[in-house]
């Protein structure tokens, strides 16, 4: 493993909001989507079962993953949006980006390997939030999942990976404002204009709604998303990071 | 030949001259100090040296090299601390050298060793698996002295380096200086504190408004009256001439 992977490997490993973060993304949404179901489910006149039977697509695990996988959709990129803006914004924050300069390991590896680890990161937290979710139904007496409820399982993990993905280009707002902020202000305009997208009917293309709109599906009343408009999801992520690190290897110390 | 050169080094921020045309150079085995009042040019200059700003005018060689030019290796050669101490708090004291330590080029088979001598030499041996974030200030500045040296550099570049240190830190980091600048490192030092530089400089330069104004004789009386003196004298001749804008 090279210097800059190896550093900033650890540096994950070691962080308590990366921490945070993941076990929040694994469990959050799936017991918010499970708390709904019950309300759902027990059918009453009152306001949080109407709402609830509203979100939810359906009833045992159909409902659970419908609503988990709704839920995700902007929980998903918020929760990655705060760990890939910490990552690049504390090195501003906390000054250390200072010493990045004038070293052996040139800025731009560690920009990228914090991109490509991240990256890694999305991956684990997409299979972990499947898992967690299927745990969570069993566990609470929805019993085993069918085959079309694996593959609702697999659109989550799906979505999850694709969430994290996301979320890379907020490292850009991050780095050109220098700290948090920015990184979040960066993340809030992403969710904001995937729900306008939404609204607008924009949601089968626009790249921080197509994969949410895929991974509910028509089964949910979703319109039908064309393969390659998913494509744009890796696209605007490869996007993000090259300009990021582009950023990385030409701003000066101020 | 010198370790870092720096000739007729100019520099804005926007419409204000922070450096013009500085020339300094530091040679293997010298600590080369610069003083002068907040302000004056120090940090600037220490950042143009190690390219992290690219300044409009004037040139930066690092062993022969332009600064632009350097390479992993090259840089591999040149440790500092500007600005920050190089300390992620929520690393561990010895994971944070080891960390310095393979980011300057130390391969993985002997970063832990680096790393842990490090320890000793600053030491830090106390505090070697407590997280960073636990730390006092001059604890950190220790640390992030210990990132500078960790890969033994033949160029130091340290930026206020006794800041928040204790006199005992203070004394440790002269004696590590002394003893890396006898084995043939150079270091360019800034400080504001005259006394310090007098015992650890083999030169020292005056930076006032910008502009490299003299030098001062480490070893002469009173050192404090000549550098007020030379700022005074530097400050009545730009009255006398068109100020730089």
């Amino acid at each position: 493993m090279t210097a800059a992977y190896a550093v900033e490997a650890l540096k994950l490993r070691r962080s308590r909001v990366v921490a945070v973060a993941t076990v929040a993304l694994l469990l959050v949404p799936a017991l918010l989507a499970r708390a709904f179901l019950i309300a759902g489910e027990r059918g009453g006149a009152d306001p949080m079962s109407a709402k609830a039977s509203l979100l939810l697509p359906g009833i045992g695990w159909a409902g659970y993953l419908g609503g988990l996988i709704q839920i995700y959709a902007t929980a998903g990129v918020v929760g990655s949006g705060i760990v890939v803006g910490w990552c690049f914004g504390r090195e501003y924050a906390d000054r250390t980006v200072v010493s990045l300069y004038a070293s052996a390991t040139p800025r731009t590896s560690v920009a990228w390997a914090k991109l490509a680890l991240l990256a890694a990161w999305s991956v684990a937290v997409g299979i972990g939030v499947a898992a967690a979710a299927a745990l969570i139904g069993i566990a609470s007496g929805l019993g085993l999942p069918g085959a079309i409820d694996g593959r609702v399982l697999g659109r989550l993990a799906a979505l999850a990976v694709l969430s994290g993905l996301l979320a890379l280009p907020v490292a850009l707002p991050a780095s050109i404002g220098r700290g948090y902020l920015p990184a979040v202000g960066g993340l809030m305009v992403l969710v904001v204009a995937a729900q306008v997208a939404m609204v607008a009917g924009a949601g089968t293309w626009w790249p921080w709604s197509v994969a949410a709109v895929w991974a509910m599906g028509t089964d949910a009343g979703m319109a039908p998303v064309a393969p390659v408009w998913l494509t744009l999801v890796p696209l605007v992520a490869v996007l993000g990071a090259s300009a990021t690190v582009a950023w990385w290897q030409r701003a000066e110390v101020v | 030949m010198s370790a870092l050169q720096i000739r007729r080094l100019a520099h804005r921020y926007d419409d204000t001259a922070v450096l013009h045309d500085v020339d300094l150079t530091v040679a293997p085995g010298e600590v080369h100090a610069l003083v002068g009042f907040n302000g004056a040019g120090k940090s600037t200059l220490l950042r143009a040296a190690l390219g992290m700003i690219r300044p409009q005018g004037g040139v930066v060689h690092i062993d022969g090299v332009e600064v632009a030019h350097v390479d992993s290796t090259g840089w591999g050669r040149v440790g500092h601390l500007i600005d920050t101490p190089f300390v992620y708090p929520e690393l561990t004291v010895r994971e944070n050298l080891w960390a310095a330590a393979r980011l300057h080029g130390v391969p993985a088979s002997a970063a832990g060793a680096r790393a842990d001598r490090t320890l000793v030499d600053l030491e830090l041996g106390p505090w070697a698996d407590r997280r960073a974030s636990t730390l006092s200030q001059g604890n950190r500045q220790r640390v992030g002295l210990g990132s500078a040296l960790v890969h033994e550099p033949r160029l130091l570049v340290l930026d206020e380096p006794t800041n928040a240190l204790d006199p005992a830190g203070v004394l440790l980091l002269r004696a590590l200086l002394l003893s890396r600048t006898a084995a043939g490192v150079a270091a360019l030092v800034s400080s504001h504190h005259l006394d310090e530089v007098a015992r650890i400089a083999d030169r020292v330069s005056v930076i006032h408004a910008g502009t490299i104004v003299g030098e001062l004789d480490p070893h002469g009386v009173d050192l404090e009256r000549a550098f007020f003196a030379m700022a005074h004298a530097a400050d009545e001749a730009a009255r006398r001439v068109e100020p730089v804008r």
